[in-house]
């Protein structure tokens, strides 16, 4: 079925078109941005269970954007009357002229920026779902965690938690202005199982995900996670130090999409580039990583937990071809730095959520497969070590560091793998030598869409990565 | 719809418990390139979290179910919602456990938040900062919020608070005629800490020359390494976080009442207490998330765990009385100044990427962005790149503090911290 479109949304668009009309008469551009999402948490341990509405991206609200005299302000509302679009804009008005009063008694002066397009558009897009969060069959899905969950406890006495947490959000958003009126539903679904394994006074935690484009249904798939993460949780209880160095690594697709992520998706967001925050600004046409990289970004080039059909600026979502055979081609861009930089906005500009501010923001985030299988790979090591599981990242766009927290490795010598485990380890470098070392790319290619990104240590959102198996050098620790 | 309303449902529910929290926040925000103004915001945002807990049918068992929502929702809808929780409640059962009842609280007065004056106070705060052609804000983004958070659960608490929640971001760059870097800062506060911030950028903006001409971090192997700043607060959140009830009850924490935290401990040891007030943290409350009275508590003298903290469920497990969910809290237990404690050879972090501490591994881990290499005739030299890691399980036992110590929101912790044989690998 599609996914259903919000009544509540339905209800109050006249409200908000008649607050946007009434603004639009003194003010260069306006526009609003309206969610309604729904959501879905259950979390099933040995010790501690819960059921809840709230997701990352659950939310009910209505931001306007408004420009005058090359200034753009926000006012973000859920408090409002829709039966009295008067009083929004009387209250509207009245917070942001408090706020004009300080910056002028503070003597600010405005980074002046051009208005914004406002092609007309209609648009209304519904994606495919079996199954609606908040019309689930709740208790064969608890009872479903809690089989997984008492299972992963009796597999080891060294485990002492097993954790099965299924979520999913049904997103309904709406865009409007005087001359665009776009509206999107669609379900995306992550899940997870994590096994905590203690010995001897050590405690290690392993995890693995499913997440898509889809409904409750996918969480079929979380039964085939618990045999590995038990396994691997126990893994890590033996896993030894790694003797710090650079190596020839393999990193393993979610490791992939971790670098990708972290290399060249925080590195060519543009409005980093207006802040002269990005050294990808001087290296667009430039050479970034060996011929073997291709990597794109966009909403429309996978299918996972943020491919959504416009963007929170109402700009239909794009695929970005961001490095072509190591060529730097292009970055990502949402509009106001768009328009700043006096180039189109890709589909990138995200939100929190309404009540948050509009960045320039990743998607899909992925590495083009190659043409060696993951066994060649292996084989062709003389010394090094197969990476596997991500915890964290981060990067220095300014001066392309990057720092990958990853879960293991598995030690490889003379082309075979030996069975010896090192954990954790942390993968550092220099950007355009870790992607200008990789010689090889499996032919096969995941995505991952569980986790969140933060711009800076802040403002959370939905993203997706992966690719393929990459044969290249890091410097681990 | 009005919290009294959803009270009244759920006084009729037939559950076995519940709490609602409604929380109220006013924010300004406004974001600058440089010091123009990017754009400004202002956001009026009001929500309500429902919990219902349901006992099992041979009361051995409880479950809970909880579902946020919007103050424009209808009094059906909410009805409807209590019918669902109290549903899906039933689905799910933990062992046995209740609410607790309520406490007496000290009168306080309702704070008044006035978010132009903390807005104008940031403003002007940066704006006086010594910039140069060389060192210089990147940009800036101010978030000021008047939060006014009510709390009501079945078993008599009702306690509303009113305070303010302050953020600033910051980027400082500095520049030669090669190259150019950046320090990325976030300050969480209640209210604009003007002198505090004015000593910690004017840190950072110090660091920028150093930054510029800082060498590649050599291969130390095993080394000791001085922390500071909001770094130094991650490794006390692994003290903190061992003696949470949850920590202990899941096995995640080995901690016990009595008992010395490691063995064949030689260096300083660590007196953890939860303060009720802490000067310009953004988390003085009256009560804890739960309604739970905050009070000034020893968790850990000298490394040996006196009490424990927590929610609810854990602390009922444990048996643990009085127990609450700290906001605030401060480390002592040092011994040494900070000159000792940068005598070398000694790595003395100031910038990671992103340093982090697995509070139930006790895996740290971190990039260099900046670091000064104290050696051991004296000389000091700035370096960059490569990465620590080590386990705090280890480095407990001969770790060694500032006795000054300095704030970060709501932790005042030792100014300086050293561990010893820390894993560095270099950058050469």
């Amino acid at each position: 079925m599609k996914a259903p479109f919000s009544e509540y949304l339905e209800k109050i668009a006249p409200a908000v078109k008649a607050v946007v009309s009434d603004l639009s008469k003194d003010h260069d551009y306006v526009s609003a941005l309206c969610t309604d999402s729904k959501g879905l948490v259950i979390r099933i341990g040995s010790k501690s269970r819960s059921i809840s509405n709230k997701t990352m991206t659950t939310e009910r609200g209505v931001v306007f954007r408004v420009c005058k005299n090359s200034k753009y302000s926000e006012y973000a509302v859920n408090t409002a009357d829709w039966n009295e679009p008067e009083a929004v804009i009387r209250q509207l008005r009245e917070e942001l002229e408090r706020q004009e009063a300080l910056l002028e008694s503070s003597s600010v002066s405005i980074y002046e920026t051009p208005v914004l397009e406002d092609e007309p558009c209609e648009f209304f897009g519904q994606k495919d779902t079996e199954l609606l969060p908040e019309k689930t069959d709740l208790k064969e899905l608890t009872e479903k965690l809690i089989s997984i969950s008492d299972k992963g406890m009796g597999m080891s006495s060294e485990i002492i938690e097993c954790i099965a947490r299924a979520q999913s959000t049904h997103i309904s958003k709406m865009f409007l202005t005087k001359n665009r009126d776009l509206r999107q539903s669609y379900v995306y679904s992550e899940g997870m199982v994590a096994a905590v394994a203690s010995s001897g006074g050590s405690v290690k935690e392993d995890y693995k995900t499913v997440s898509g484009i889809k409904g409750p249904e996918l969480f079929d798939e979380m039964e085939a996670l618990l045999e590995p993460v038990i396994n691997g949780a126990l893994e890590l209880l033996k896993a030894g130090p790694i003797e710090p160095g650079e190596y020839d690594i393999i990193t393993s697709p979610e490791v992939t999409g971790l670098i990708a992520h972290e290399a060249f998706g925080h590195g060519v967001e543009m409005d980093m580039f207006v802040k002269h925050r990005a050294l990808g600004a001087d290296y667009i046409g430039k050479r970034v990583a060996s011929d073997n990289v291709t990597m794109h970004e966009g909403a429309l080039c996978a299918e996972n937990v943020t491919s959504y059909f416009f963007d929170d600026e109402g700009v239909m979502a794009g695929d970005v071809t961001e490095i072509e055979n190591g060529i730097l081609r292009s970055g990502i861009c949402d509009s106001l730095a768009a328009a700043r930089l006096g180039v189109k906005p890709t589909g990138n500009g995200k939100r929190e959520n309404f009540a948050h501010k509009v960045y320039t923001r990743m998607t899909n985030t992925m590495f083009d497969s190659g043409s060696y299988s993951k066994d060649e790979m292996i084989a062709s090591v003389k010394y090094g070590y197969l990476l596997e599981g991500m915890q964290s990242g981060m990067e220095d766009p300014k001066h392309w560091g990057i720092q990958c927290i990853i879960q293991k490795g598995r030690e490889i010598k003379d082309g075979k793998l030996t069975g010896r485990v090192v954990a954790p380890v942390i993968m550092t470098g220099y950007v355009p030598e870790l992607l200008g070392n990789i010689t090889m790319c499996s032919t096969d290619r995941e995505v991952f869409g569980s986790g969140g990104c933060g711009k800076g240590h802040k403002e959370w959102v939905k993203v997706a990565d992966g690719g393929p198996y990459l044969k290249t050098k890091g410097r681990l620790g | 719809m009005k919290i009294e309303q959803i009270k009244e449902l759920l006084e009729k529910s037939g559950a076995f418990a519940w709490r609602i929290t409604q929380t109220k926040t006013k924010r300004w925000e406004f974001y600058f390139i440089r010091h123009d103004l990017d754009q400004n915001r202002s956001a009026d945002i009001e929500n309500y979290q429902i919990t219902v807990f349901v006992k099992s049918d041979d009361g051995k068992g409880v479950g809970s179910a909880s579902a946020e929502m919007g103050p424009d929702e209808t009094p059906e809808y909410v009805e409807l919602t209590i019918k669902d929780l109290l549903f899906q409640a039933s689905l799910i059962k933990d062992a046995y456990y209740e609410l607790k009842a309520p406490a007496a609280l000290p009168e306080s007065e309702e704070t008044d938040v006035d978010l132009n004056r903390i807005s104008a106070d940031f403003m002007d705060t940066v704006k006086k900062l010594p910039e140069t052609d060389e060192v210089f804000m990147n940009s800036y983004e101010i978030f000021v919020s008047d939060v006014k958070r009510r709390i009501v659960t079945s078993t008599g608490i009702d306690v509303t608070e009113k305070y303010p929640v302050s953020l600033l971001e910051t980027v400082v760059n500095a520049r030669n005629s090669e190259h150019e870097i950046e320090f990325y800062k976030l300050y969480d506060s209640g209210t604009c800490m003007k002198k505090d911030l004015t000593a910690d950028l004017g840190k950072t903006f110090e660091y920028g020359p150093a930054r510029l001409s800082a060498g590649k971090t050599p291969s130390l192997g095993k080394a000791d390494v001085l922390f500071s700043g909001e770094d130094a607060v991650r490794i006390y959140e692994y003290f903190k976080d061992g003696l949470d009830c949850a920590f202990i009850h899941m096995k995640y924490s080995s901690f016990k009442k009595g008992e010395p935290i490691a063995e064949d401990i030689t260096g300083d040891k660590v007196t953890l207490k939860t303060l009720k007030f802490l000067d310009g943290s953004s988390m003085n409350m009256l009560t804890d998330p739960e309604g739970t009275p905050i009070e000034d508590r020893t968790l850990m003298e000298e490394d040996i765990p006196k009490s424990f903290h927590g929610g609810t469920k854990f602390s009922f497990y444990l048996g643990e009385k009085n127990t609450f969910i700290p906001g605030n809290y401060e480390v002592s237990g040092g011994t040494k100044t900070a000159d000792e404690l940068k005598k070398g050879p000694v790595l003395e972090c100031v910038f990671f990427s992103d340093f982090q501490v697995d509070t139930m591994s006790g895996d740290l881990f971190g990039e260099i962005r900046l670091a000064f290499m104290h050696e051991a005739d004296g000389s000091v030299r700035p370096v960059t790149g490569g990465s620590i890691s080590g386990n705090m399980k280890e480095f407990v036992k001969s770790m060694k503090m500032s006795t000054d110590r300095s704030r970060y929101d709501n932790a005042l912790i030792p100014s300086y911290t050293r561990l010893s044989d820390v894993t560095v690998t270099g950058a050469e």
